[in-house]
């Protein structure tokens, strides 16, 4: 029955078309976090990442440090110049946090927005499609991980959690924002200067942040952090440096390009902020479990 | 038993594409030049050329499975990966037909099948507003570099598995 067959064929073609297009639009309304069998093939996916990644990285690191070899000393001379410094520094800074203690304890403060604490992980794979910039890391829910924590590395903020399931979560790197996850940031300087980090510009490599505030203070080479009133966040992580200002199109507000402080392309530790002060949003989901 | 063997390769390309892509820097040989490893697709129109026969869907159907993991796990929009999988798989599955099969009619498959997967990618996530990258750019930054890599992984497994999969194909006959 050959006509029967191809109709058959059609049919299971259109049904399949109709049903890819409604998973697509189901998919692009939902941004709430996975659902249970979702975060099981996660996890499971993620374990065996774990098992290849270590192995590898092992054997990726060995060939690293040879390279590295050579520049070592060098590198150890402008370092034990810097230790130098470092001693008294880090002296001032005990001396600074216990008076800073001793005075929130005297105005009865108990924790504010600059309070986090870091969860290390390990990054064990990242997404191989490069439209989404997102990479996997080997803690999850298990560990204190929850949806929309900032992930940061040594030099500065590299993205966020999106998701987390029990053992592993995925982060969104900052070179793959976009209008639907905003950073609120603020220019360091004299007058903190308030905008958005709205997303980034794939030519150029920088992320794009828009003052809001609407004054001209803008100048190269200030450093960019996060303000902490997004929610989550906490206040002052670095996200990078301003590069260039321009004027957007309407000629009412600054753009100013950022050059990211992380290495976005080659991370393998990061670690996961969690604010002490919580948000609103945040405890009421822990409630809700 | 063969059964469960060929997923099991699908899923060790699977996790070794990812974490190959976490290991080996971008910005350090390929400046901005971007490839995307289809190597679940590869050996997918390797199996449906080399083990299905006719009437079976063995290939196609491992190749959907695995697309819907890929939209799971390294994506946030479910189905763009399994739409576009699904025609390239069933594409070649069509093309076959006319074709003897050796090594230069796999890698003719390969092509126009990771093409067509990799336009039908970039214009559903252009449609949704996912990329903004003109059509030009995103030709000579990521397709062609893509179809490289991937042929070159396709060279790579190419001997290694032809010769199972003619035998498997064999085994189940009788």
């Amino acid at each position: 029955m050959p006509s029967f067959l191809r109709k058959r064929k059609l049919i299971v073609f259109l049904v399949g078309i109709i049903l890819v297009v409604s998973l697509i639009g189901y998919s692009l309304r939902s941004d709430s976090g996975e659902s249970l069998p979702a975060q099981f093939a996660i996890d499971t996916v993620g374990f065996f990442q774990n098992i290849l990644h270590t192995p590898l990285n092992y054997f990726v690191e060995i060939f690293d440090s040879v390279g590295e070899i050579k520049n070592v000393y060098e590198q150890n001379k402008v370092l034990k110049e810097e230790l130098q410094d470092y001693k008294t520094l880090a002296y001032q800074v005990s001396e600074l946090e216990t008076e800073n203690e001793e005075l929130r304890a005297m105005a009865e403060v108990e924790s504010t927005l600059t309070d986090y604490e870091t969860l290390n992980a390990a990054v064990v794979a990242r997404s191989p499609e490069r439209w989404f910039q997102q990479v996997t890391i080997n803690r999850g829910k298990q560990h204190g991980v929850e949806a929309n924590m900032a992930v940061r590395t040594a030099e500065g903020m590299v993205g966020k959690v999106i998701n987390a399931s029990q053992l592993t979560s995925t982060v969104q790197l900052l070179s793959g924002f976009g209008t639907e996850h905003q950073v609120s940031a603020i220019v360091d300087g004299d007058d903190s200067i308030f905008g958005l980090v709205e997303g980034y510009d794939s030519d150029t490599e920088k992320l794009v942040f828009r003052e809001l505030t609407g004054e001209d203070e803008l100048e190269e080479g200030q450093a960019v952090v996060t303000s902490g009133l997004g929610g989550v966040f906490p206040r002052g992580i670095l996200i990078g440096e301003v590069s260039s200002i321009e004027l957007d199109s309407y000629g009412l507000t600054k753009v100013a390009y950022v050059e990211p402080a992380a290495n976005l392309q080659d991370i393998s530790q990061v670690m996961v902020v969690d604010r002490d002060l919580h948000s609103t949003v945040i405890d009421e989901e822990e409630e809700e479990e | 038993m063969k059964v469960f063997l060929l997923p099991l390769f699908m899923f060790i390309f699977f996790v070794t594409q990812s974490v190959a892509a976490e290991l080996i820097p971008q910005s350090f040989w390929l400046g901005s030049l971007y490839y995307i490893p289809h190597w679940t697709l590869i050996f997918a129109i390797l199996i449906v050329t080399f083990y299905d026969r006719e009437h079976s869907y063995v290939g196609l159907l491992n190749g959907l499975a695995f697309a819907i993991l890929t939209d799971l796990v390294y994506t946030n929009l479910l189905g763009v990966y399994f739409l576009a999988y699904g025609l390239a798989l069933y594409m070649v599955h069509v093309l076959k037909r006319y074709l003897h099969k050796n090594l230069l009619v796999v890698l003719l498959f390969s092509v126009l099948g990771l093409a067509a997967a990799e336009v039908l990618i970039y214009s559903l996530y252009f449609i949704i507003g996912q990329v903004d990258l003109s059509f030009n750019a995103y030709l000579f930054n990521r397709l062609i570099p893509t179809l490289l890599v991937n042929i070159l992984f396709l060279l790579i497994i190419y001997p290694i598995f032809i010769k199972k999969l003619v035998k498997w194909k064999y085994e189940l006959e009788k």
